[in-house]
């Protein structure tokens, strides 16, 4: 196989076309397969050798494909890069002229993913020699794939069975691997509202459904919407692959501080099976109502916490170690009608930064006011008198 | 189509060559339509406005991009005559006292918006387009506090807030773009000979234009063409580099040529790096006309864009991805930190450490002030709700930052609170939600730092002296 020659490539090429046969033919362009290490297929301009053995419809796709070959082959990835755009907007237009058929999805699947993958290490090379800003590059093959979603959305007369649509899930995901790469989350709305008007949207393939769960659960957490988040990222970790851990621990990393959030802490077991052990000390320290510990594992573990983007939401889990602190001093106060200066003492001894006793009755303020302490601040007696029932309520019921 | 996309690459943009802060065509025709805005005007001997152009006062107007309206380089000026018409605007119209300031706004904001839409031409994407860039941004967030309490014919917060945000993130990206190639084609940096060789032009000039409220500088035209042909010669010329952009990133270490002036800025560094605070901030006038260090001036961008964002996640989380330099330094630590406060809604925090804040940044924070007291009080009233106690007035309008109780006491009643006898009573689900957002005030304290600093220096700190 790996050494076959351009004829026969061609041949099998053009073999699987007659026969509709999608898998076979998004092999024969796929960048992990064997095929593309063959010396004898990677030509810089096939399109004459191809024209003569291909249908014009799909000509322009594999002629694309053997310079992409070529350009890979002779490690120029930006080149690759570019050729494959190509290699897309021609599958775009052989899907276009295939009218009420799907058989060539796969094809069209394998084309946008190895176009993401040759814009990402060329955004690298890109960005490297300064030629253009980072980003620009994957921003660019989103524009392409651009053409395929455009195809799948509008095939909707066509029945069930047979639409394009059911590509649309796939094609999201890319985008949703691209936008989260750039940073642009806003551009992830449209391909959520697409999904989520299909009247198939729960019958994709499991592994489809699981990526778009987790990204739409990312995105529901960035949102702040905890709720959404919770729902759709337990769903992808529930139903993950039990073999794919990795992918498993990746889910994880947005889900436990969302059910932290929520009042659920993990178990230390479930850190150590997924190899998560910066959220040890997370969890400790809030269950403890221990802030410096907080403050401290956050500052240590900055770099890893800002580049999974779940700072700010463990930032915000402070309010809940207050809380437990707070709580420890009430329950060791003994009284219902607990003076300030009893919580400022534990906020100095937990060296929060230059607190004072304002500032405590301001924390304490907002604890009332979220529901999470039940009972009234005296500001003239500086003191909390609480509820004598329930004046802390479990975290899970707010 | 490969093809295409290196040809993009290139720099093939257009380069404006009108010299004038107002093209001669735009002249001609405002001036017989009579579009001649009262700061345009010639002023006779006894100072009455004459409807006629002062050709030398005369700022090219913004006009909408029209389909089919050919760009022509005759309208356009070159990034140098827009530097120049900038400190026009911001060192001279700013200070005129003969007319209102609402006029005075209106004319501003109306030239800045021409400004950067010349920029935006042209493409201009290098540190002087920063330069004037942050200098737009810098009036807008003065001109929003300054013009907070005009009614809303004079001044709609709404526009002028799209124009401060959408300015304030092309400074961000444009920061991330120049840190970027400046840590990799350091010899790419001209841009700063073209400024450096400005100010020397401007020296002689300056006193008038420091002290000019009526006299608009004479002689404007003039000068505008002299520097507009050293600065062209600087950017041709090309070969020089002036240490810049290199800031955080000096480990490239292709500065060994100019070894000596990048030790200078440096220093400038860190002398700049130290006058945050406003007790500090004094210094800043004996800080005669040297170079800048774009570092700093980052700073002062992150820390405007923190405040003129608070409170929004994405800000927050863009500024933590930042160079550990910048995020460390002072100014942005003090803003992130009243982000960090803000997300939990401690009120008592973020107002305490905004008192800590240069003027500038103060005015930028004002933007949220009312938000904040409205959002503290009806917190307050949640969790202070208990029969027959009272708040102190005056211990709350100092702690939520009200010129005096009587003004808290308005705002109290504002939003359905009783005041009475120097005090607030709180009670649980009185609060009225629905009441509109009280109309922003000036307050004391910004009045009174914005009065030991020069307007001039407030908004061109990096130009004027």
């Amino acid at each position: 196989m790996a050494f076959m020659s351009l004829n026969d490539y061609l041949q099998r090429v053009q073999g699987s076309l007659y026969q509709q046969n999608g898998e076979v033919l998004a092999e024969l362009i796929s960048f992990r397969d064997p095929h593309v290490m063959s010396s004898r297929l990677m030509v810089e301009k096939p399109e004459r050798d191809v024209e003569r053995v291909i249908d014009a419809s799909l000509a322009e796709v594999i002629a694309g494909h053997l310079r992409a070959a070529w350009a890979a082959g002779s490690g120029d990835t930006v080149e690759a890069w570019r050729t494959q755009m190509v290699v897309v907007q021609a599958v775009a237009r052989f899907m276009q002229e295939c009218k009420e058929e799907n058989w060539m999805l796969p094809v069209m699947y394998t084309s946008c993913l190895d176009l993401r993958l040759f814009a990402l290490a060329a955004d690298q090379e890109l960005t490297r020699t300064g030629a253009s800003k980072a980003g620009e590059t994957l921003e660019k093959a989103a524009e392409a794939l651009m053409s395929c979603f455009r195809i799948c959305a509008a095939d909707t007369r066509t029945s069930e069975d047979c639409t394009k649509r059911w590509g649309l899930l796939y094609l999201v995901n890319q985008f949703f691997k691209i936008y989260f790469k750039i940073n642009k989350l806003n551009l992830c709305k449209p391909m959520v509202r697409a999904i989520e008007a299909l009247s198939f949207k729960d019958r994709f393939s499991l592994s489809q459904l699981i990526t778009y769960k987790y990204y739409t659960g990312r995105k529901d957490m960035f949102d702040s919407d905890f709720q959404s988040a919770d729902a759709t990222l337990s769903f992808a970790f529930q139903r993950c692959h039990v073999g794919s851990r990795k992918n498993k621990r990746r889910i994880l990393i947005y889900l436990i501080p969302v059910k932290m959030l929520r009042g659920y802490l993990p178990k230390s077991s479930v850190l150590e099976r997924y190899n998560l052990p910066e959220f040890q000390d997370v969890v400790t320290s809030v269950q403890q109502g221990n802030v410096k510990l907080l403050s401290e594992t956050l500052a240590r573990h900055e770099s890893f916490f800002i580049g999974a983007g779940i700072y700010l939401i463990l930032e915000k889990l402070k309010i809940l170690a207050f809380r437990n602190l707070f709580k420890k001093v009430f329950l060791m106060s003994g009284t219902h009608q607990i003076d300030i200066t009893l919580f400022l003492r534990a906020l100095q001894w937990m060296c929060v930064e230059d607190v004072d006793l304002d500032e405590t009755e301001c924390i304490l303020s907002n604890m009332i006011n979220d529901g999470r302490i039940k009972g009234y601040i005296s500001h003239a007696h500086r003191k909390v008198v609480v509820s004598k029932k329930d004046p802390f309520p479990p975290l899970t019921s707010c | 189509m490969a093809g295409q996309e290196k040809s993009k690459d290139e720099h093939q943009h257009l380069v404006g060559i009108c010299m004038g802060m107002c093209p001669n065509a735009e002249v001609r025709l405002r001036q017989r339509e009579k579009m001649i805005h009262p700061l345009e005007m010639a002023i006779d001997s006894n100072g009455q406005r004459l409807n006629y152009p002062q050709a030398r006062a005369m700022v090219k107007m913004y006009s909408r991009p029209a389909a089919g309206q050919q760009i022509k380089a005759t309208d356009i000026r070159p990034v140098p005559v827009l530097m120049k018409t900038l400190r026009y605007l911001l060192a001279n119209v700013c200070c005129r006292k003969d007319v209102s300031w609402a006029l005075v706004y209106q004319f501003v904001s109306d030239r800045l918006q021409a400004i950067r839409q010349d920029l935006c031409v042209q493409r201009g994407r290098n540190v002087m387009a920063l330069q004037i860039y942050q200098a737009a941004v810098r009036f807008y967030i003065y001109a929003h506090y300054r013009t907070c309490e005009h009614e809303l014919k004079d001044f709609d917060p709404f526009l002028n807030m799209k124009q401060l945000v959408d300015t304030l993130s092309l400074v961000m990206s444009l920061y991330q773009e120049l840190d970027l190639v400046s840590s990799i084609v350091a010899p790419d940096k001209v841009d700063l000979t073209d400024y450096t060789s400005f100010n020397g032009y401007d020296e002689e000039s300056e006193e008038e234009d420091s002290d000019s409220d009526s006299k608009v500088d004479d002689g404007a035209e003039t000068k505008i063409v002299q520097d507009s042909k050293a600065s062209e010669k600087g950017t041709s010329s090309g070969g020089e580099t002036i240490p810049g952009l290199e800031g955080d990133n000096n480990t490239v270490g292709d500065h060994d040529d100019n070894s000596s002036g990048s030790g200078s800025v440096k220093a400038g560094n860190t002398q700049e790096r130290e006058k945050v605070l406003p007790s500090e901030r004094k210094n800043k006038k004996q800080y005669h006309g040297d170079t800048v260090s774009c570092s700093s001036l980052q700073e002062e961008g992150v820390a405007l864009y923190m405040l003129v964002n608070l409170g929004n996640e994405e800000t927050i989380m863009n500024v933590l991805r930042l160079h550990q330099n910048i995020k460390c330094s002072k100014l942005v630590s003090l803003t992130l930190k009243m982000n960090l406060a803000w997300l939990s809604h401690n009120y008592y925090r973020v107002l305490k450490l905004s008192t800590c804040l240069p003027p500038l940044c103060q005015c930028a924070f004002h933007i949220h002030l009312t938000v904040i007291q409205r959002k503290s009080l009806s917190i307050l009233n949640q969790s202070h709700s208990c029969k027959g106690q009272s708040y102190s007035l005056e211990q709350l309008s100092e702690m939520l930052l009200y010129n005096n109780s009587d003004h808290l006491a308005e705002a109290c009643t504002h939003y359905g609170l009783p005041a009475m006898n120097g005090g607030v009573v709180f009670t649980k689900g009185k609060f009225n939600y629905e009441a509109s957002l009280m109309k922003p005030r000036h307050t004391r304290r910004i009045e009174d730092q914005l009065a030991t600093v020069p307007l001039p220096g407030l908004l061109l700190p990096t130009l004027s002296h």
